[in-house]
């Protein structure tokens, strides 16, 4: 998708392309996501999970707000992107709105996980 | 050798014999190290090592391909150390927690071996030393000259066994099974390591149970029915499963699981699944007493069980594809994972 906006918002798809819980990827700005409707509420996330780097498009199953990650059943609230029940990092999030008939999703940057912890865990006596 | 598992929780220094693996070792010492099918596939037992202390004794396991070295990422259920090593456990697990279990190594005999259906058989394994074990728990198998452990659930049940019962596809080009099936296995030593596993069942619990089972997945919970039946539980709870194959001819455990659904007929719904529906007259509307249905477990488990769902513990076993399919059905259902086992061998 090469459609740009000003503050890196960008078109993401019509407000009826995205069915209710099913989870989509995208490639916006170079960058890929995951969107999902929830309600009329939608939320753009990176398309990995921030435990072992699952495929969240293919292993991700959405019931109501609660995202869950199949391999390891981690969870997350979808409104919020907090983890809950056996997760231990919470989802990140890109912004969303909603105008002109279209979500639009704001990617500067990409949002990217930390799987190997470093900042809490490389400071160990090795 | 010594090995040190550590966290920002804390540390522990196991003993680790020639050979052992790295979760072998911690689980044997009652370190609460995360794993899962403690054979290669899973992933759940990520670590970090540093460089050259820990070698794999099947650098191709599935659980392995999307490792990366750079960071010392090793699996524990698949390395040995080479030295003396400290081993970085990812997550908020207290390692200094002893777990209370230990399962050990020993050896056995592979016995009894007999055909159930095309493809699948059933062995029992004369064990050195008894064993303790709850019903849904596995056993590491490996023979001799195998690159590593395979898991095998129990399908019998006994407070304290020395003669365990399991059931086993025959996997094209599946060491193990392939080396059982071509009647070699009667000269084979087994090494052993267990028991292991988590999606088990207690009956103090006092819970209802929704079962989705698919092919050789139905090992564990064959354990969990074969106990409950033994203790009279569903005389006082509710029991709702589906077992599914690809054709008729391709069940097996029928007759018992004809019995255990008359015995309650009240409180016991057992239902059966073909998935390969290409000839659709050669499904009867039942067998062995039992309803078929046509379509994959999760799909016939939303139509006949819909119901029965909320509020009961969710018992699964059977291959992936399966496995996310039946866990869709419960988790849209609104079943807490808490309230879903099963462990993911596949």
């Amino acid at each position: 998708m090469s459609e740009s906006n000003e503050d890196d918002w960008y078109p993401l798809c019509g407000i009826d392309d995205l069915a209710e819980g099913a989870l989509k990827k995208f490639e916006v700005n170079d960058i890929a996501l995951v969107a999902v409707r929830i309600g009329d509420e939608h939320r753009a996330f990176p398309p990995f999970c921030p435990h072992m780097s699952e495929p969240l498009h293919e292993s991700g199953i959405c019931a109501g707000a609660v995202l869950t990650c199949s391999k390891h059943l981690w969870q997350w609230n979808l409104l919020t992107g907090e983890q809950q029940g056996p997760a231990e990092k919470a989802l990140l999030m890109y912004e969303t709105s909603v105008r002109q008939a279209k979500v639009w999703v704001r990617v500067g940057k990409e949002l990217v996980y930390d799987y190997q912890e470093e900042d809490e865990e490389d400071d160990f006596e090795w | 050798m010594n090995v040190t598992f550590l966290n920002k929780q804390g540390r522990v220094n196991v003993e680790c014999r020639e050979g052992e693996t790295l979760l072998q070792a911690g689980l044997r010492h009652g370190v609460p190290l995360p794993y899962s099918c403690g054979a290669g596939v899973c992933s759940t037992c990520i670590a970090r090592s540093k460089p050259g202390t820990v070698t794999s004794m099947w650098p191709q396991a599935p659980g392995a391909q999307n490792l990366n070295s750079a960071k010392g990422e090793c699996l524990l259920c698949q390395c040995v150390p080479v030295s003396n090593c400290e081993i970085l456990v990812p997550g908020k697990v207290v390692l200094t927690e002893n777990s209370g279990v230990s399962p050990q190594h020993q050896f056995g005999q592979l016995v009894n071996l007999e055909v159930v259906a095309p493809s699948v058989a059933t062995f029992e394994l004369e064990l050195d030393q008894s064993i303790t074990f709850l019903a849904g728990q596995y056993l590491l198998l490996r023979l001799p000259a195998m690159e590593g452990y395979r898991p095998y659930s129990m399908t019998s049940f006994s407070i304290c066994s020395q003669n365990p019962t399991f059931v086993i596809k025959c996997v094209p080009g599946g060491r193990f099974s392939e080396t059982l099936f071509n009647d070699k296995f009667k000269a084979a030593r087994v090494d052993v390591f267990g028991p292991m596993g988590k999606a088990t069942f207690d009956p103090a619990e006092e819970r209802d149970l929704t079962c989705m089972v698919g092919g050789s997945g139905i090992a564990g919970i064959m354990s969990i029915l074969r106990q409950s039946r033994d203790i009279n539980y569903f005389s006082e709870h509710k029991l709702t499963m589906v077992f599914g194959v690809r054709k008729p001819e391709d069940f097996f455990f029928l007759d018992e699981l004809r019995e255990i659904q008359e015995s309650v007929p009240a409180n016991i719904n057992i239902h059966l699944a073909v998935s390969d529906s290409s000839d659709s007259n050669s499904v009867p509307a039942e067998l062995a007493g039992l309803p078929i249905w046509r379509g994959f477990v999760h799909e016939v488990a939303e139509r006949v069980m819909a119901k029965d769902l909320s509020g009961r513990l969710g018992l699964l076993g059977g291959p992936p594809a399966m496995l996310d399919g039946s866990l869709r059905l419960l988790l849209s259902a609104g079943v807490p994972v808490h309230d879903i086992r099963y462990d993911k061998f596949g």
